[in-house]
């Protein structure tokens, strides 16, 4: 992701919620526990999460994210799509802590495909798919706001196509790719409301 | 991206003012991330007060296979890979409490890779890697609160490296390496429980 939006996504994020979490200070901070959540990663990161509360242990989350381009040069043209979801679920050891740890379950799955409009014409495909088991912790430095992260074991696949449409017949690439491996999270903000 | 750490930092400084936060009383064990960068996941256990002992674990192993159909004929290839690197570490906090904690840092790094590469039609290649370093350091942990720190450390590092590719057939070839430098952590924030 570029950092510019990252930057901005961030900004958003943390003045909504350091506006959200004075108002509610000041109100006294009566209303029920909030339900919804939007997060994003702080660097990298597959666009933006949204969260809800299934029960005062439980959160389901879905992260989102996708982009479209086209570029024109020298005669050709490159249109370039971009998709990826993943739903997400965590468990909480316990309700009332200010740093909670939980248990992380997430699967992802994402599609690009860059099509060249030339002569020949070539397209590139990807898609993958992977899972991840972790643990992590959530810090809420103010009331509707948590910093937090998790690490653990991530599994997947991804396979590209590359296609050209030459004469007298298409040469094409196959590429299958299985991985396992340590990963972590990153550092999340997450702001419920 | 730097906008957010800010936020979360001034946020996080009224909440440790509030609570009086003292380093040296931190809870015993810990989980460390990288907030803008890093792939490893450190995990730390309190020896006393002002000492941690810290393990650095990263890994991934997987195999990918490519497939090639064209004019030419058909031809594919495979490749399976791991790797793991793992980095104890020591660090000794001074200072006289409070909420900012100076250390000295040191650490043992070892990591291994193997993959073995086979294209269609020839022989297999296996490549082995080995390297074993140490690095030695300051760095700064500033404890928002009585569970979670965010910090920092500058190195310097050095280590051996040594690598080797066998074909199954022909001659093995084999190449070593020596490196010293300065490196640093990027920042961190740490997790207490």
């Amino acid at each position: 992701m570029h950092s510019a939006t990252v930057i901005r996504r961030s900004l958003v994020v943390v003045a909504a919620a350091l506006a959200h979490a004075g108002l509610a200070a000041a109100q006294g901070d009566t209303v029920p526990a909030p339900s919804h959540s939007v997060a994003v990663t702080v660097g990298s990161g597959p666009g933006f999460e949204v969260w809800q509360r299934l029960s005062p242990r439980v959160e389901a989350g879905l992260a989102l994210s996708g982009s479209a381009s086209r570029s024109h040069g020298d005669g050709s043209q490159l249109h370039t799509t971009t998709f990826a979801v993943g739903p997400q679920v965590k468990v909480y050891a316990g309700p009332g802590l200010s740093v909670r740890p939980f248990l992380y379950a997430g699967a992802f799955f994402s599609r690009t495909r860059a099509a060249w409009v030339q002569d020949p014409r070539q397209t590139n495909t990807l898609n993958g798919a992977s899972a991840t088991l972790g643990a992590g912790l959530e810090w809420s430095p103010v009331p509707r706001v948590a910093i937090g992260g998790f690490a653990g074991l991530s599994a997947g696949r991804d396979r590209a196509t590359v296609r050209q449409e030459s004469v007298p017949e298409p040469i094409e690439a196959r590429m299958d790719s299985r991985f396992v491996g340590i990963v972590q999270s990153g550092i999340r903000a997450q702001y419920r409301f | 991206m730097y906008a957010l750490a800010a936020a979360a930092l001034a946020a996080g400084a009224g909440t440790a003012g509030a609570q009086q936060t003292d380093g040296f009383l931190r809870p015993p064990t810990s989980l460390s991330m990288g907030v803008f960068d890093g792939a490893s996941v450190e995990l730390g256990h309190r020896l006393s007060p002002a000492t941690d002992l810290g393990l650095a674990v990263s890994g991934r192993g997987g195999r990918r296979s490519d497939r090639y159909t064209g004019v030419a004929g058909a031809s594919g290839s495979t490749q399976r890979e791991w790797d793991v690197t793992i980095e104890p570490s020591v660090k000794h906090y001074s200072g006289t409490g409070g909420p900012l904690l100076p250390y000295t840092y040191a650490s043992l790094l070892l990591s291994h890779a193997r993959s073995v590469f086979h294209q269609e039609g020839e022989p297999s290649s296996h490549f082995r890697g080995t390297g074993v370093g140490a690095s030695v350091g300051l760095g700064v942990d500033w404890f928002l609160a009585p569970r979670v720190s965010v910090g920092g450390r500058a190195v310097l590092a050095g280590g051996f490296q040594r690598t080797s590719t066998a074909p199954d057939t022909g001659p093995t070839l084999r190449s070593s390496q020596w490196y010293a430098g300065t490196g640093r952590s990027g920042v961190q924030v740490t997790f207490h429980f």
